[in-house]
């Protein structure tokens, strides 16, 4: 990721959940598709909705609002999907909104500002970059799309927790 | 490498694949019955074929190491020396470090060593053989022939008769009487083609004698059906077809090949692919099917009816082509059984049927490590040493078979040995000891949960580790490999007399049919498979045990019962009563009953599994998912997990 950071100009696709504005390197995104709830899977970790059925491929969901901010997101019409693609396959992300591709050079991006984050959140951030008024999240997909382990330890804490 | 030196490489490395095999059990044909001639040839075909393939491709220390094996194998043609087992062994010795010597000359190393093997070769072919060890230079595509025997070398080309009907049997005459008058190099078809009879009308043999053209035709003619005989003296620089084709000619030659084994190879991401497009048309057929009975058109039917019928048939085509017969994993375990036979001092004659028992190629992947394990602990627990074996009164040779069948919708694999059988009481207080069952338990147990408890982690009866068996991974591991497969294992086992390891798998995996059930606005899939009965709450008597709800099953058996969104929940909650007007669908999993509380039937589908992201791999209860025909996606339970939840 560093070697990348250090060359050019680099897209990103801008989504929002909540109040927070995130993006995603444009290469990890498939397609952005409208929202349809999700079929539920059951005993799956809280941070996945369900699966959908994408073009006859059956992908998870992850509700990246109970990821990052820990609530569930909201449904509302502008809410949409963000097909990206993972360790494990293509994994599809419900965010609040997505409506933009944006370019930045790499200067402009600047490290995470340390704050008050939980580490687990903090890691999944790559930088933050100016965009208008704006401020832009922009997300590590490595540390952010689910790996297979990852929602094993999830789900063990989970149940050890007894959600 | 040029582009097309990469091509000629492929078919290179899946010919070489193919004569390599041939050679292994030609070599083991030999060795069972040393005096016939029959496998001596194929083996020096095979190593003939590799030799110029190798030096065509530039291949030069695999030409060399064929050409070797050739000499080897030339003198016991001749009976020059006696096909022992000795000299089997170096052949075989020779066939591995070949393996090893293809994938590295092919991917362009230089690390495999062989001089070793090489040098065996040549004392064991000792003084008989040409000194041709320098001739071999192959680089320029140009292949010295084995100076072995003396004459022309002759390309003749044999047609039969339009309405000969025993093709296979008068080719064979006319191969054999050429190998009468003198050296078959090679035919066109290869023989196991022309066995076949995958020819048209007529083949080629090349073949080296001193006898003149026109004895060759009136051997030949005498056979009744030949029609015509062609003879033509080929150049002695070119003793096999395989050689002649340089990189030029080579389009020319593989285009007839292929029509003659009427196959192609297609890769498997297409099929995969394909499988994926058929199940896509298959879902929305039966949209369409829920379109025509709402609007309640006759012609639409009607058309829908073909559609149905038409990709039905697509469908079960499409199928087939991921369809592999067992005896392309099956072919690589009769060197394997020889070597460990040998390794352990046993004497085992290893016998296999149903080779030609098809079988979905993901399965066929994933089941030939358990086969390999079951045929090791056959060799290694089961069959005694001859000594023993003789004082039990049996054959001193002692039999392991692996045989597959079909039988509907599975295919079992079997693996049988005439050996020492499991000992239930030894393998009882093993698992006493282990802790893995109480000792005063042992009135519930039959003589097959017992045996079944070999499959526990970790479990071993074998006194001693051997090199073989080694200690605790074993039949774990291929009953999880099965079951996770969709498969079921069953040891049957008499002391004295052998055990019987049936492992039954399902012809597919991709299709299955389904009972659709409804919790709340969800749908769920269970396999029709597992599903024994289905009946109404007040078909039923409920009652409870220890407070939780049982079903009494008509035959007095009682089955606790579970509902269906108490088992997809969270909750761990006590197990509750089915509503009024729920449906109970009895459920049978590793031969247990239990009673399913549904809140909707919706009925008997077909439905495809699609597999379930990784993510889900450690949640318990799921088969996979299926997309339905209104493009909802629903969960396919797994009736041998889901009833552990909170249990």
């Amino acid at each position: 990721m560093e070697a990348t950071l250090g060359t050019g100009h680099r897209q990103f696709v801008l989504f929002r959940l909540g109040t927070e504005e995130y993006g995603l390197p444009i290469e990890r995104v498939q397609s952005i598709i409208r929202y349809d709830p999700p079929t539920p899977v059951p005993h799956a970790p809280v941070i996945v909705e369900g699966v959908i059925n994408l073009r006859g491929q059956v992908i998870p969901v992850i509700d990246l609002s109970q990821r990052l901010l820990g609530h569930p997101h909201e449904v509302s019409a502008s809410s949409r999907i963000v097909v990206a693609e993972g360790d494990t396959g293509l994994v599809g992300l419900a965010v609040d909104a997505a409506h933009e591709v944006a370019t930045f050079a790499a200067e402009e991006i600047m490290p995470p500002p340390a704050t008050a984050l939980s580490s687990e959140t903090a890691e999944a951030f790559e930088g933050v970059v100016n965009h208008g008024d704006r401020l832009v999240i922009l997300l590590d997909p490595e540390k952010v799309l689910p790996r297979a382990s990852y929602s094993t330890s999830i789900a063990t804490e989970e149940a050890q927790s007894g959600v | 490498m040029s582009d097309d030196m990469a091509a000629y490489r492929d078919v290179f490395l899946s010919e070489s694949a193919e004569h390599t095999q041939a050679i292994t059990e030609g070599l083991l044909a030999l060795e069972n019955d040393p005096n016939d001639l029959e496998p001596v040839e194929a083996v020096f075909r095979g190593a003939h074929s590799l030799k110029g393939m190798s030096a065509t491709m530039g291949y030069t220390r695999t030409a060399e190491l064929t050409h070797k094996m050739e000499s080897l194998m030339d003198t016991v043609r001749k009976r020059e020396q006696a096909a022992d087992s000795s000299l089997i062994d170096l052949m075989l010795r020779a066939v591995d470090a070949l393996r090893e010597l293809i994938d590295d000359e092919s991917s362009g190393g230089c690390t495999v060593d062989v001089s070793q093997v090489v040098s065996a070769i040549v004392a064991r072919t000792g003084s008989v053989s040409p000194p041709a060890a320098t001739r071999v230079a192959g680089v320029s595509g140009h292949v010295p022939q084995s100076d072995t025997q003396i004459g022309a070398l002759y390309r003749v080309r044999v047609t039969l008769g339009e309405s000969c009907v025993l093709k296979a049997v008068r080719a064979y005459m006319a191969i054999k009487r050429l190998g009468h008058m003198g050296e078959v190099i090679d035919t066109e078809p290869g023989v196991r083609q022309i066995e076949d009879e995958q020819f048209d009308r007529s083949f080629s043999v090349i073949v080296r004698t001193r006898e003149s053209e026109t004895a060759i035709v009136s051997a030949l003619s005498a056979i009744s059906e030949v029609d015509a005989v062609d003879v033509c003296v080929e150049e002695a620089a070119a003793p096999s077809l395989a050689d002649e084709r340089s990189a030029e000619e080579h389009r020319r030659a593989s285009v007839p090949k292929l029509t003659e084994t009427q196959t192609v190879r297609v890769s498997i991401g297409h099929l995969d692919s394909m499988v994926n497009l058929v199940g896509e048309l298959v879902i929305i057929r039966s949209r369409l099917d829920r379109l025509a009975h709402e609007l309640d058109s006759n012609e639409l039917a009607e058309t829908l009816g073909g559609l149905k019928r038409i990709s039905g048939e697509l469908q079960h085509e499409v199928m087939q082509t991921r369809m592999v017969p067992v005896g392309n994993i099956f072919n690589r375990f009769p060197r394997m059984v020889r070597d460990l036979a040998r390794d352990l001092g046993r004497s085992v004659s290893f016998e296999m049927g149903g080779l030609d028992i098809e079988l979905d190629r993901t399965v066929l992947d994933e089941i030939g490590d358990p086969i390999v394990h079951l045929l090791r602990n056959a060799i290694d627990h089961g069959i005694e040493p001859e000594a023993e074996r003789e004082a039990a009164g049996k054959p001193a040779r002692g039999t392991v078979r692996l045989e597959a069948s079909r039988d509907r919708e599975l295919v079992r694999i079997i693996v049988q040995d005439d050996g020492k059988g499991m000992d239930a009481e030894r393998i009882w207080s093993k698992a006493v000891e282990r802790g893995t069952v109480q000792a005063t338990d042992r009135d519930s147990y039959t003589r097959g949960d017992i045996l079944m408890l070999t499959c526990e982690p970790g479990f071993s009866t074998a006194e001693k580790t051997t090199v073989v068996s080694g200690r605790g991974v074993g039949m774990d591991v291929v009953k999880g490999k099965i079951e996770y497969l969709g498969g079921t294992v069953t040891i049957d086992s008499e002391p004295g007399h052998g055990s019987r390891i049936v492992l039954s798998l399902p012809l597919t995996l991709a299709i299955i049919q389904s009972l659709l059930v409804g919790a709340g606005a969800q749908v769920f899939a269970v396999p029709l498979s597992a599903v024994t009965e289905v009946l109404a709450r007040d078909e039923v008597r409920l009652t409870t045990v220890d407070g939780a709800p049982v079903v009494v099953v008509r035959d007095g058996s009682v089955a606790p019962l579970f509902r269906l969104d108490e088992v997809i929940g969270a909750s761990e909650r006590r197990r509750r009563m089915p509503e009024e007007g729920d449906h109970i669908v009895l459920v049978e999993s590793a031969g247990e009953i239990r009673a399913l509380a549904v809140q909707h039937l919706l009925g008997r589908h077909e439905v495809v599994i699609k597999p379930l992201s990784p993510l889900f791999k450690d949640l318990r209860g799921l088969g996979g998912a299926t997309v339905l025909g209104d493009g909802r996606v629903a969960i396919i339970l797994d009736p041998r997990t889901l009833f552990g939840m909170g249990a």
